[in-house]
C-alpha cells in the first residue's frame, strides 16, 4: 500500500515543479556570494596544499606567499609599497589589473594578521559583556536575567577551553569578509529547510486528504483494514520526506560546493578564530570539524522536517481538509512564535517558549553555537516536540480509527 | 446581479474568513506593532517628528527664507538658554566643559564623557530637540546649495543623479519656501503599508483561491458547464472574486489605517507635500503625504485585486489542492519580494523614470486582464471534465 502511497507524490507534476522553482531559488540565493569566489579560492588554494592548522610553518608559507605577491605586485605597477593595505589607503587611480593584484594581496595580509594574532582575537571575545548587553536589548530582568548571565559564563568558560585546547588556531573562510557561514547556514540551508517544510505540509495534507478530495473515502475507510490505511499514509509521509528532502539538500549543497571549493578545509575546526563576522560570534560548544558540523546541522534539518509531518499528519487527521491544513500549520508557526511576547521579562519562561521548532529554524546559523540559548538547546527541543508530534499523530490516528465520517 | 452576490457569499465561506482573521491577527503582531505602535516612541524619529510638527504650527506647511532665518534665531536662543543651564551643572564643569556642543565635539573619550552625555541625553529633551533642529538647518541648506549649484555636479544624500534627476533636484532646490516634512515618517509609513498589502495579500489567497477546487468538490462544475447559462458563470465569478478582492483590501487597508491615524498621530502632516529637504525619498510628482497616502492605498487596492483574480484563474485549472497551492507559493513569494521591495514602498521614488508606477500597475492589470479574458474566452467551448 504504501508503494502506491508513494507514487501518488512522485507521479504529481507540481511535486516537481516546485523542486524546479526551488531549485532556481536556492541559484539565486547560492549566487549572492558569487562576487566573493575569487578571494575565497585564495584560501582554498592555500589550504590545499598546506596544513588547515596555523603554526609556525604554515604562517612562514603564509607569509612567503605575501611577500612574493607584494613584490610581484609592486613591480608590475611599478610602485614601492610596503604592504598592500598602504595601497588601497592612498587615493590613486591604477589599472584594473594592478588593483586585482593588490587585492589579493591584501586578502592575504588580512589572512596573515588575524592568524597571527589569533590567541589574542580570541581571548578579546567578551561573553558576559555580550550577554549584558542582550539582557539590556530584550529588557530582561529577575531570574531571566540570572539565567543568562550564568549562560555569558558557561559561554565564557567556553573560550577559556578554546583557548587552552587550541583548536580556534585553524584557517578557514575569514568570516568578515565573506560572511560564509551565515550564507551557508543562514541563508541556504535555512531556505532549504524552510522549502522543505513547505513540501511537506503539502505532501502531507495532500497524502491524507486524498480519499476525501477524490471521493473515496466510503470505499477505502469502510473497513477496518481500510482505516489502517491511514497508518500507512503518515509511514509514506515520512519517507517522501526523507526522498524529497535528501534530493533538495543534496542538489543544494552540490551547487554550493561545487560554486565554492572547500577543498582542505572540511578538517577545520568549527571554533576557528575565522569564522565570527563583523557583529557575529560563532564557535561550537563541542570541539567539531567542518564536515562534522555540517553532517549535524543536516541531521538537524531531517529530524524537525520528521517534526513537521507529524505535526502536519495530526492538523490533517483532525480537519480532513488538504487546504486548510497548510493555512492552520502557518498559524501555528506564527503563533508559537508570538508566545513569548504574552511573558515577562523576568521570566525563565521567556526562554522555554522559545523551544520550538519555528525558533529553531529562524535561527539557524546558531545551531549548536555558544552564542545559542542554552547548551542542549537544539536537542532538548528537538525531543520535546519528536514527543508531541507523535503524541498528536499518535491520538488524532486512534481517534480516526473509530471515527464517524459522514 | 444576483447571482454576484451568492457567488460573494460562496467566497466569504466562514470558515475561511475566520482562518483569514487568526491569520491576520498573528501577522499584525508579528509585523505590524512595530511600525504602528512602536515608532511613536522611538528616539531620535520622534524628536525629530515633534521639532517639525511644532515648525508647520508656526511656520505654516512650508518655510521660506525669512522663516527659516527666524528659526536660525530661535534655535542659537534654545541652545544658548541650555547652554546657561550646563553652566552651573559641576560635572559638566569639572570635566572642563561649559557647552553642549563642546562636550559632543570633545576628543576626550574617556567613559565619564561618555557617561555625561548619556545622562544629559537620557534626561532632557532639549539635547535631542537641538541636535533635530541642527539637522533641520544644515539640510535646508544643503537644498538651498543645490537650487543654486549647476546642474551638472549634484549628488543626492550620497547618490549619483543623473541628468533629469539634478534637473528635479534644481527646480525642487530653487522653490521659494521648503515643505517640512519629515523623513522618518515616509519610512514609517511604507513600512506599514507594505506589511499591510502582504497581510491583504496572503488573506485574499487564504478567502479567494479555493473558489473552483469546492465546486468541483461537490461535483457542481459538470451541472454548470452543461447549460448556457452556467457557462457565463465565470464572468459573473471573475467580477465577484474581484469585488471580493478589493473589499478584503478595504476592510484591512481601513483597519490599518484607522490604527495608523489613532496611534502614531502623524496625520498633522497630510497637507505637507513629501518632497522635502528632510527627507530622502524624492518623487516626480508634487504630492501631498495626504495625496500619497490616497495613491499608494489605491495601488494596494490593485494588488490585492489583481491577487484575487489571479488566484481565481489558477483554481480554475488545478485539479486539487495541492496544485492549487503549490502554483500559488511561488507566485505569492514573488508579489510578497514586489512588495517589501519596489511595488509599494518606492515605485514613486525618482530613482526611477517618471512613467515607471504606470508602466507596473499598467502591467500588472494587463497581465491578469489578459489572464482572466484568456481563459474565459475557452470557457465557452471547453469540454466538461468530471
Amino acid at each position: 500500500m504504501i508503494k502506491y502511497e508513494l507514487r501518488k507524490i512522485y507521479k504529481s507534476p507540481v511535486v516537481w515543479g516546485l523542486m524546479v522553482v526551488f531549485t532556481l531559488f536556492n541559484g539565486l540565493l547560492i549566487a549572492q556570494n558569487f562576487t566573493q569566489r575569487q578571494s575565497m579560492s585564495q584560501l582554498t588554494d592555500f589550504t590545499a596544499n598546506e596544513n588547515v592548522q596555523i603554526n609556525e610553518e604554515s604562517l612562514s608559507s603564509l607569509y612567503q606567499m605575501k611577500v612574493e605577491g607584494l613584490a610581484a605586485a609592486n613591480e608590475r605597477a611599478g610602485t614601492e609599497f610596503e604592504s598592500a593595505g598602504e595601497f588601497f589607503a592612498q587615493r590613486r587611480d591604477y589599472p584594473n589589473e594592478v588593483r586585482a593584484a593588490f587585492a589579493e594581496v591584501l586578502t592575504l595580509e588580512i589572512y596573515y594578521d588575524v592568524a597571527r594574532n589569533a590567541d589574542e582575537i580570541m581571548a578579546g571575545n567578551d561573553m558576559v559583556a555580550f550577554t549584558e548587553q542582550q539582557i539590556a536589548m530584550i529588557g530582561a530582568t529577575g531570574e531571566l536575567a540570572d539565567t543568562l548571565r550564568a549562560q555569558g559564563l558557561v559561554a565564557q568558560a567556553r573560550i577559556a577551553e578554546i583557548l587552552g585546547s587550541g583548536t580556534h588556531r585553524d584557517f578557514f573562510f575569514d568570516g568578515v569578509m565573506h560572511a560564509t557561514h551565515s550564507h551557508l547556514f543562514g541563508t541556504v540551508l535555512r531556505a532549504a529547510a524552510f522549502e522543505s517544510m513547505i513540501f511537506m505540509v503539502l505532501v502531507t495534507a495532500f497524502l491524507i486528504g486524498y480519499e476525501f478530495d477524490a471521493k473515496t473515502v466510503s470505499v477505502v475507510y469502510s473497513t477496518k483494514t481500510g482505516r489502517k490505511l491511514q497508518g500507512k499514509k503518515l509511514v509514506s509521509a515520512l519517507l517522501a520526506m526523507l526522498g524529497l528532502t535528501t534530493l533538495l539538500i543534496a542538489i543544494i549543497l552540490g551547487i554550493y560546493f561545487t560554486v565554492y571549493n572547500h577543498s582542505g578545509l572540511w578538517g577545520a575546526s568549527m571554533t576557528s578564530i575565522f569564522l565570527s563576522e563583523f557583529d557575529a560570534f560563532y564557535a561550537t560548544f563541542w570541539d567539531w570539524t567542518f564536515l562534522q558540523y555540517l553532517l549535524a546541522v543536516v541531521g538537524t534539518l531531517f529530524v524537525l522536517q520528521t517534526v513537521f509531518v507529524l505535526l502536519a499528519f495530526g492538523l490533517s487527521a483532525i480537519t480532513r481538509n488538504s487546504f486548510l491544513v497548510p493555512i492552520l500549520f502557518a498559524l501555528l508557526f506564527g503563533g508559537l512564535l508570538l508566545t513569548g511576547t504574552f511573558i515577562s521579562a523576568g521570566s525563565n519562561w521567556l526562554l522555554y517558549t522559545m523551544m520550538t521548532p519555528a525558533h529553531l529554524l529562524l535561527r539557524f546559523k546558531n545551531l549548536f553555537m555558544v552564542t545559542q540559548l542554552f547548551p542542549f538547546y537544539e536537542v532538548s527541543t528537538l525531543l520535546i516536540w519528536l514527543g508531541f508530534g507523535t503524541v498528536s499523530s499518535a491520538v488524532a490516528y486512534k481517534k480516526f480509527l473509530k471515527e464517524d465520517l459522514a | 446581479m444576483r447571482m454576484i452576490g451568492w457567488e460573494l457569499r460562496k467566497i466569504f465561506e466562514w470558515k475561511r474568513v475566520l482562518a483569514a482573521l487568526v491569520f491576520c491577527t498573528l501577522f499584525f503582531m508579528l509585523f505590524l506593532t512595530f511600525p504602528l505602535n512602536t515608532f511613536h516612541r522611538n528616539r531620535p524619529m520622534i524628536d525629530n517628528v515633534r521639532v517639525t510638527q511644532s515648525m508647520i504650527e508656526k511656520y505654516g506647511t512650508a518655510l521660506d527664507d525669512g522663516e527659516f532665518a527666524d528659526f536660525v534665531t530661535f534655535h542659537e536662543e534654545k541652545s544658548r538658554q541650555f547652554d546657561e543651564y550646563l553652566a552651573t551643572r559641576e560635572d559638566v564643569s569639572a570635566l572642563g566643559f561649559s557647552t553642549l556642543a563642546e562636550i559632543r565635539n570633545s576628543d576626550n573619550e574617556s567613559p565619564e564623557v561618555f557617561a555625561l552625555l548619556d545622562t544629559l541625553y537620557a534626561d532632557f529633551d532639549e539635547p535631542w530637540e537641538i541636535q533635530a533642529r541642527e539637522h533641520i538647518i544644515e539640510f535646508y541648506e544643503a537644498r538651498r546649495a543645490r537650487g543654486e549649484a549647476a546642474v551638472g555636479d549634484l549628488s543626492f544624500w550620497g547618490l549619483m543623479l543623473d541628468a533629469n534627476q539634478a534637473q528635479r533636484e534644481n527646480t525642487l532646490g530653487s522653490l521659494e519656501a521648503y515643505p517640512l516634512f519629515e523623513g522618518y515618517l515616509m519610512a514609517n509609513y511604507s513600512e506599514a503599508l507594505v506589511q499591510a498589502a502582504a497581510m491583504i495579500a496572503f488573506s485574499i489567497v487564504i478567502i479567494v483561491s479555493p473558489l473552483y477546487l469546492t465546486e468541483r468538490h461537490q461535483h457542481m462544475l459538470p451541472i454548470q458547464y452543461a447549460s448556457k447559462l452556467g457557462r457565463k458563470l465565470y464572468a459573473k465569478k471573475a467580477i465577484a472574486v474581484a469585488l471580493a478582492g478589493a473589499i478584503i483590501a478595504l476592510v484591512e487597508l481601513s483597519a490599518v489605517f484607522a490604527i495608523y491615524a489613532i496611534k502614531n498621530g502623524t496625520l498633522v502632516f497630510s497637507p505637507v507635500e513629501i518632497n522635502s529637504f528632510l527627507s530622502p525619498f524624492q518623487t516626480w510628482f508634487d504630492f501631498t503625504f495626504g495625496q500619497y497616502m490616497l495613491v499608494t492605498a489605491l495601488m494596494a487596492l490593485i494588488l490585492g485585486t489583481g491577487m484575487a483574480l489571479l488566484s481565481k484563474a489558477i483554481s480554475r485549472i488545478a485539479p486539487i489542492y495541492l496544485t492549487l497551492l503549490a502554483i500559488l507559493v511561488p507566485i505569492l513569494a514573488g508579489l510578497i519580494h514586489g512588495i517589501y521591495t519596489y511595488l509599494l514602498r518606492s515605485v514613486w521614488s525618482f530613482q526611477f523614470p517618471q512613467w515607471f508606477p504606470f508602466v507596473i500597475y499598467g502591467g500588472i492589470a494587463l497581465v491578469v486582464g489578459g489572464i482572466i479574458l484568456w481563459q474565459g474566452k475557452h470557457e465557452k467551448k471547453c469540454d466538461i471534465l468530471v
